[in-house]
């Protein structure tokens, strides 16, 4: 699936009080055609959106994902021992792994050579989730209900179908503008916060989950 | 010789500078041995980077902020604060150095004296939170204790 299409289907499930930080020129511009208080957009800085959003978050009660490319977050890995660290429970990163750097001729990166990327994360003490299996079944619902009770620390893996949508037109935000809307959305208590709250019942009633889709998780744990 | 208490004392209290990450320095650490956690937060970095997006980000959520870092390594620290100069994001660099460090870039910098080192604070503290720019506080060696 493109990731247009993810991220759009991500977005509907963050809550009003969610942040959500984009990062590289394309991904920003994607996300930007769903543009909410809470987005921030990192068009030309690689490797600083991930310890940003981690700061973030220490500072904040809100949730805090972070959309990021492979290649991106390849160049700042050891962001994941220091999310762990942190022992953050508000902080999300979301990794968009497509294999290649789309913007520089789809040149290979060595995200799609690690024997265990995921592996690498859960050892690092993160909890790991491959939302691979509702893009396969098309469970958006399942998908954006199970984003809306996520608690961090918490990596998120999507695989990317290589491709940017075209002809988007460009962020009119100033980064200035950008930065002072950030902190005005974190400091508005009125917003609330969604990371305290308890949840009592399952995340996700088993029940709801198709069984295609529990095969699928169980499969992958076993590998 | 200035005692790293006052100086934190100096920056955290009557600043309120309170939210600090950093890179282990050998330079530094009479200002490690006298961080406590009733006036400050520090968090050990993995590199610079992430102590400067760690600090970064803790600016947005309403902390003021600083990195301490070893400047006797040749960083390109204009662009290592690419990020913070287009955000228009201050913070400090609390940096061990030498008085060549102060030449060597656009940003506000101190040279931290003994006898001067509140007002040092103060002018840089004041610059960087009007100009939403990078300061930087160079530490010689021996200045602290």
């Amino acid at each position: 699936m493109k990731r247009y299409r993810i991220i759009k289907e991500f977005i509907k499930g963050l809550k009003d009080n969610d942040v959500a930080i984009f990062t590289g020129k394309e991904m920003c511009k994607e996300a930007y055609q769903y543009d909410r208080p809470g987005n921030f957009y990192i068009e030309n800085h690689y490797g600083i959106a991930a310890p940003f959003a981690l700061g973030v978050a220490m500072g904040s009660d809100k949730r805090i994902f972070v959309f990021i490319g492979e290649g991106d977050f390849l160049r700042e890995f050891s962001i994941a021992s220091q999310i762990s660290a942190s022992v953050c429970e508000n902080i999300f990163l979301v990794i968009l792994d497509n294999g290649v750097y789309q913007s520089i001729a789809n040149f290979p990166n060595i995200m799609s050579s690690m024997r265990s990327k995921r592996g690498v994360m859960f050892n690092l003490g993160l909890t790991v989730f491959d939302f691979n299996v509702y893009l396969k079944h098309r469970e958006f619902d399942k998908m954006r209900t199970f984003i809306t009770n996520l608690q961090g620390p918490v990596v998120v893996f999507f695989d990317v179908e290589i491709g940017i949508k075209k002809n988007l037109p460009e962020i009119d935000i100033s980064e200035e503008n950008l930065k002072q809307r950030l902190m005005e959305f974190i400091a508005n208590k009125e917003l609330g916060t969604s990371v305290r709250e308890k949840i009592t019942g399952p995340i996700l009633n088993i029940e709801d989950v198709n069984p295609e889709v529990l095969d699928d998780l169980r499969k992958h744990n076993s590998t | 010789m200035v005692k790293a208490k006052d100086f934190w004392n100096c920056l955290c209290e009557k600043h309120d500078y309170r939210f600090f990450a950093g890179v282990i320095c050998p330079g530094l650490v009479p200002l490690y041995k006298k961080m406590t956690g009733e006036i400050m937060h520090y968090v050990p970095a993995a590199n610079e980077r992430i102590a400067l997006g760690l600090v970064s980000g803790a600016y947005m959520s309403g902390f003021n902020g600083g990195i301490l870092i070893d400047m006797r390594f040749a960083y390109d620290l204009t662009n290592l604060f690419g990020f913070n100069i287009d955000f228009r994001i201050p913070f400090l660099v609390i940096g061990y150095g030498t008085s060549d460090s102060v030449l060597a870039y656009d940003f506000p910098t101190v040279l931290l004296k003994e006898t001067t080192f509140e007002k040092n604070i103060s002018y840089i503290v004041k610059k960087i939170n009007k100009e939403k720019v990078p300061g930087l506080i160079v530490i010689e060696e021996g200045m602290i204790q």
